[in-house]
């Protein structure tokens, strides 16, 4: 064979000949250069911010204090008005909870996986085409997503659980000016049915609370070391654009320092969930009531309801407070 | 089944297992095969790393196979002599033979003697010539990282243009079994690239030219496949048609019908006869005396006192700089600078198997003896923080054993503040990145309140005694200027 192939080499060509195979090799390259092309054609260059439909929930917000997650976690969507407000048969979903650290779910670092599974399992119930999970990690993310429990919690309950992909992560068009333009979103985030944000409830250094509008960082990709500069009026931005529909904080376990995790000490059982259709509602709710600490004293709390993206008000809201 | 024909697929089949076995080194570690075994085979490790349990065990178990059956790991296993066959069949048109056995044929035996005596002086260079280190180096470094990173983006590509199912499908599959869902990135590849394959050019002046003339692996085994007891037995040829000679690719058949029994490799190119007669191995037969041994190209005892002494004159000839400092950041477990660089095989399990891609390749920071030794690089990755990966695929025992527990008090370098580029210290903005991934339980990043520019802001400190030097906060910092950034971790 090897004689074969040096052979081609040894023999003497013709001009007409050395043409001819150069014809055919410029044609054949031609002709491949074209069927490839619709193989890696760049997908869309910018992506707009998520359209969210009309939710009216029968409360602004409903609390639930118990034991069993999963059981609390049933009956807050009830009260809500039930899963099928939010979930229509066919959709694609996405239940952001947060993933960011490598640290076991007892260390209240990241979403407890019960309630991630139990919401999973709601929406499948309810129809859902695909519930999918991601989490754009701190920490290495195969490590994280086993060790926090929720990647063994969510394809138990049948969601669709996977890392976030490079390539997905696509410049965001505010179509205003913004700090935050051109940042890289996922788009998987952006391009979904309905979005259910479940953030922990938990301190953090530069911000004071992570809540809902923190955890929807991490839909964003690019240099998020540098998103720390003007932190706050980036968050209202991120908000802006993605603007959850549901979201429901995780204060089951809650950490009263250092944001991270790690510290047995830091983590306080408060048995509690608070879910919400405004973001900025059940960020100041959580803050009055797991940490009490005044929603206003949040600076992004607060310049998010004066940008009009929630009600910050916790008094003027229709809140629902339950025992089981 | 001719012999050769089994040899090519026995070859081929552990080459492929080899690579698969390399290529699936990595978190969380539920491989079937754990290559880490496959570096403890050498003789040469064992002395690397002091005759450290486990390692004296495997290689021992070479060594009995070698005394029985001759240098088979040379001709049947070795990934790089594979590679060297490969390339070989490649080159065959370019290359003339030569029959005539150049003199220097006791280099390898000399190279083997340097390096044993450099060795007890503790200064280790093995790992520029072993053999199953080199070709894992140029796996791992280049050619695993580029057809990652190749796979990585034709493959994204590909699916983002093409949305739907089956993509889906195909890149789930790709991420779980194939590739990783990153960049993976090794400093200098380029330089481990040139040292991987220049050996491979030398097939065009001979076939093995490496394990003929270089390899000390190879020669540490023909000390012992001198006494094997499978050796080849001739059949009485008479015709002189020569052609098993000049067949042979370690040049151990000899123009009279005699061969060299620690130069065989058991290829079997003049097993299946090019003459068209057979020869064949059998088991055992040093009484008999059918096979002819040629003895005149071994090594012995006056070359040996020889070269030892050649040795020692060129170590102290050298004079290597010795200072016992640290440079750079060695990975948790590491034993202290001098002991690592002679135990440390630079087999790149370390680097390939670092979740964040922060081990990374040393090339002159820690002298010349501390080429390929691992280095936590604070701009490619950091350590994580309850990761032990690394210290579990030493096969020497450079990076000592850990425990999750032990690995969170291992201190590894310890960070410093930069107040002329830290953002707080500087300007006086919000920024506390690094005190927000500081991963020790009570922060070694602490926080007080300063006036800058007449902002009142929070700016981070360090807790030394805290500090392990994990550099997940060099790693993640914003603030970059003058080639440095807010915060840096320098070796402890």
């Amino acid at each position: 064979m090897i004689k074969k192939i040096t052979g081609l080499f040894e023999r003497d060509y013709t001009r007409k000949g050395f043409l001819k195979i150069f014809l055919i090799g410029f044609a054949a390259a031609f002709f491949a250069t074209l069927k490839t092309k619709k193989l890696f054609a760049s997908g869309t260059k910018k992506i707009y911010a998520r359209r969210v439909r009309k939710i009216s929930a029968d409360y602004d917000l409903v609390s639930v204090e118990g034991d069993n997650i999963e059981k609390m976690t049933r009956k807050i969507i009830d009260e809500l008005g039930g899963i099928e407000k939010f979930v229509k048969k066919g959709d694609i979903v996405v239940v952001k909870p947060n993933i960011g650290w490598n640290k076991t779910p007892e260390h209240a670092a990241d979403t407890n996986p019960e309630l991630v599974a139990a919401v999973v399992k709601i929406c499948l119930d309810a129809g859902a085409k695909k519930v999918n999970v991601f989490d754009n990690t701190c920490n290495e993310e195969k490590m994280c997503y086993k060790n926090s429990g929720i990647e063994d919690a969510v394809k138990k309950a049948g969601g669709n659980i996977y890392f976030m992909d490079r390539f997905k992560y696509i410049p965001a068009d505010f179509q205003s000016e913004s700090s935050m333009q051109d940042y890289p979103v996922y788009a998987d985030a952006v391009n979904c049915d309905c979005f259910i944000n479940i953030p922990i409830a938990k301190t953090h250094g530069l911000v004071k609370l992570t809540l809902s509008i923190k955890n929807l960082m991490g839909v964003w990709g690019g240099n998020r070391s540098t998103m720390h500069w003007d932190i706050n009026r980036k968050l209202v931005e991120i908000l802006s654009f993605i603007k959850p529909d549901l979201n429901i904080i995780d204060g089951y376990r809650i950490l009263t320092a250092a944001g991270s995790g790690g510290n047995a000490a830091h983590v306080k059982k408060m048995s509690t969930i608070i879910a919400s259709t405004d973001a900025v509602l059940a960020d100041s709710y959580a803050a009055k009531k797991l940490f009490d600490i005044d929603p206003s004293d949040i600076a992004y709390i607060k310049m998010a309801s004066e940008a009009g993206l929630g009600n910050i008000d916790i008094n003027s809201a229709k809140i629902k407070n339950i025992k089981i | 089944m001719k012999i050769k024909t089994i040899k090519r697929i026995t070859q081929s089949f552990i080459f492929v297992l080899i690579c698969l076995a390399f290529w699936y080194l990595r978190y969380p570690m539920s491989g079937w095969f754990n290559p880490v075994y496959f570096f403890q085979l050498s003789p040469l490790a064992a002395a690397a790393s002091f005759f450290l349990m486990p390692v004296l065990l495997i290689s021992a178990g070479l060594i009995i196979f070698t005394f029985i059956f001759g240098r088979v790991f040379c001709g049947w296993i070795c990934p790089y002599g594979t590679l060297m066959d490969i390339a070989a069949f490649i080159a065959a048109p370019l290359r003339k033979y030569k029959e005539t056995q150049p003199s220097f044929i006791k280099s390898k035996y000399f190279l083997l003697v340097l390096l044993t005596v450099f060795l007890f002086l503790g200064f280790q260079i093995f790992y520029m010539f072993e053999p199953v280190t080199a070709f894992a180096r140029g796996f791992y470094f280049t050619l695993y990282s580029v057809k990652n990173n190749i796979l990585v983006d034709v493959f994204g590509k590909i699916i983002s243009a093409n949305p739907g199912v089956t993509a889906e499908t195909l890149n789930g599959f790709f991420k779980n079994f194939i590739i990783e869902n990153r960049h993976v990135v090794f400093n200098n590849n380029i330089i481990t690239f040139i040292f991987f394959a220049v050996p491979l050019f030398f097939v065009l002046i001979k076939r093995r030219f490496w394990c003929r003339y270089i390899c000390p692996l190879g020669s540490c085994l023909a000390i012992i496949a001198r006494f094997s007891l499978l050796k080849r037995k001739s059949l009485i040829c008479s015709d002189g048609c020569l052609r098993c000679v000049s067949q042979c690719r370690m040049n151990a058949v000899k123009s009279d019908n005699s061969y060299v029994p620690h130069e065989c490799i058991l290829c079997g190119d003049c097993i299946d006869g090019p003459c068209g007669k057979e020869s064949e191995f059998i088991f055992f037969m040093p009484f008999k005396k059918q096979h002819k041994l040629n003895e005149e190209t071994g090594i012995n005892r006056k070359d040996f006192i020889l070269w030892s002494l050649a040795g020692l004159i060129l170590f102290f000839g050298w004079k290597k700089i010795k200072d016992g400092n640290r440079n750079v950041i060695r990975p948790p477990g590491a034993e202290d600078e001098e002991s690592f660089k002679v135990k440390c095989v630079r087999c790149g399990n370390c680097m390939k198997i670092c979740v964040t891609n922060g081990l990374q390749p040393v090339l002159l920071e820690s002298g010349f003896d501390g080429i390929w030794t691992p280095k936590l690089d604070p701009n490619t990755g950091y350590c994580e923080y309850e990761c032990v990966l690394c210290t579990k695929v030493c096969p020497t025992g450079a990076i000592r054993k850990l425990t999750e527990k032990e690995k969170i008090y291992t201190k590894i370098g310890i960070a410093k503040i930069q107040k002329d580029v830290c953002v707080p210290w500087k300007d006086g903005l919000e920024c506390l990145v690094c005190e927000e991934h500081c991963p020790v339980a009570s922060k070694a990043i602490k926080l007080q309140k300063i006036t800058v520019n007449g902002n009142e802001v929070q700016a981070p400190y360090i807790q030394e005694e805290l500090c392990v030097g994990c550099s997940v906060c060099e790693n993640k910092c914003p603030a970059f200027e003058n080639n440095k950034k807010g915060i840096i971790v320098e070796p402890i």
